[in-house]
């Protein structure tokens, strides 16, 4: 049970302690390295007309930011998580909560975004300085907002939600080892649901990270250019509902208001639920293939 | 020897990351000109499992025991030797989907686990508890992240694809860098055992 005095302490606390967590994601040496590659990687392949990106612009670029930000994401927040947790360990009886210092830690997730909102204007900057070719991607037939919503979608969330499930995955399976094997196994779904097998290609949108567009593999098509079917628009809702469940689940771990937790993350999960259905059923309703 | 490793190496962990690289490569194995990028993660994963079996996580006590570090590193390479046993056989199974090139896909696994075993055991020897986890929390993303995105296959072809060096296929110039990454493997592994 908490006391009026207890939670005054964790409001003014917050702030303090989000400040810290922040600045200790942004030195991580994991972040800094997904920093330097970003920028190196960047800088030497422009999808410029030369280059094999050229009938997609910086359409498949976000694969970038989301695995530099979001796949480091997971392992540098499970790494804060661990060192908040042995330093309150430490300290004996710590004045402020879990569910403080999980905020807190949640808070730093601002700044991996803010590295990927500024690589997202890149992106639109890139994909206008170097528009596709005229056999690449149907720009006209998919449109504008359908680009930009996939770079941001596919580019900006991940940055958030790969270090939120860092949280969940450090809260919940403390055992060694388990968040970077976590992460593996992650990338062995997504490369399953990225769109190449055509079975999965409408369930693929449940999956965190996919493909909208690009050459598609399968042994019936191989090396075909499509843009696959589904919506950009409520897949993006549907991940930010995925990035607000991983916070609440992560503050489950604590008994405090768990019932009030439980009841919002049944609503999230509805509502993830619905935009996922939604996200697989509207937008682009046959794939399309294009040049090649 | 084997009773010290039994209690000692972290066995749910590593029977995890087994069975973990058996899916990755039996992924590959079943399409591997559109699931390549697995065979870089498992190498990443089997050379985090081999850092992990390094950790000490006793080592303020066990430092002062009587049995030397060599001793305690050998008997430890019992985890190193179940991965990769159950590399080599994945790698052996998926044989014929390895684009011609099977030797150097299981020398990419042996490599880069005796690199980490060997800069772990270096940091063992000047007095970390754990450089395992730390270790490993770096080679997994960025190695995962080399596999997938395979951003300069060109100019660093550490997990070359098909047969062809105009696809990514550079099988050479992968040998030659997986050669420098085991010679200074070596390099650690004899400072470690000369200092510790």
């Amino acid at each position: 049970m908490t006391t009026l005095a207890d939670d005054a302490l964790d409001r003014t606390a917050l702030p303090q302690l989000a400040r810290k967590e922040m600045v200790r994601y942004a030195l991580h040496p994991l972040f800094l390295l997904s920093l330097v590659l970003l920028l190196t990687l960047t800088t030497l392949n422009p999808p410029d007309a030369d280059s094999a990106s050229a009938d997609t612009s910086t359409i498949l670029f976000p694969i970038l930011p989301a695995a530099l930000l979001g796949i480091f994401g997971m392992i540098i927040m499970a790494r804060l998580t661990r060192a908040s947790d042995r330093a309150a360990e430490a300290a004996g009886t710590v004045p402020t909560s879990q569910a403080t210092r999980t905020l807190a830690l949640a808070s730093s997730v601002v700044v991996p975004l803010a590295v990927a909102l500024l690589y997202y204007g890149y992106l639109v900057w890139g994909f206008h300085h170097w528009p596709p070719t005229a056999d690449g991607i149907p720009v006209a037939e998919v449109g504008t907002s359908w680009v930009y919503t996939v770079l941001f979608t596919q580019g900006v969330i991940p940055a958030a939600g790969g270090p939120l499930l860092g949280l969940v995955l450090a809260r919940w399976l403390p055992q060694r080892g388990a968040v970077p094997v976590a992460a593996v196994v992650l990338v062995l779904a997504v490369m399953l649901m990225q769109g190449v097998f055509e079975p999965l290609r409408e369930i693929r949108l449940a999956m965190p990270w996919t493909h909208f567009a690009g050459q598609m593999g399968a042994e019936d098509e191989a090396g075909a250019h499509m843009v696959l079917t589904g919506s950009p628009y409520w897949w993006g809702a549907y991940l930010v509902l995925l990035c607000a469940g991983a916070l609440v689940v992560a503050l489950l771990r604590e008994d405090q208001q768990r019932a009030r937790l439980v009841r919002l993350l049944a609503v999230i999960g509805v509502l993830a639920a619905v935009c996922c259905f939604l996200a697989i059923t509207e937008g682009v309703n046959s794939t399309i293939v294009y040049g090649h | 020897m084997v009773r010290y490793a039994i209690r000692a190496l972290p066995w749910p962990l590593l029977v995890t990351v087994a069975t973990v690289v058996l899916a990755l490569m039996e992924v590959v194995r079943r399409w591997p000109w559109t699931m390549w990028p697995l065979e870089g993660c498992a190498v990443g994963l089997l050379a985090a499992g081999a850092a992990w079996c390094c950790d000490e996580p006793a080592a303020a006590m066990v430092d002062s025991a009587p049995r030397s570090m060599l001793w305690r590193t050998t008997a430890r390479l019992l985890g190193l030797v179940l991965l990769l046993g159950v590399w080599v056989l994945s790698v052996a199974h998926a044989r014929d989907s390895l684009f011609e090139h099977p030797v150097e896909v299981a020398l990419q696994g042996v490599i880069a686990s005796a690199a980490a075993v060997a800069w772990a055991t270096w940091r063992r020897s000047r007095g970390a508890a754990k450089p395992g986890g730390l270790l490993a929390a770096g080679i997994v993303p960025v190695v995962t992240f080399w596999a997938v995105a395979r951003p300069i296959p060109q100019s660093l072809p550490l997990f070359p694809y098909t047969t062809s060096v105009e696809l990514g296929g550079d099988w050479a110039s992968s040998l030659v860098i997986w050669l420098v990454v085991a010679a200074v493997a070596a390099t650690l592994l004899i400072a470690a055992v000369l200092t510790g």
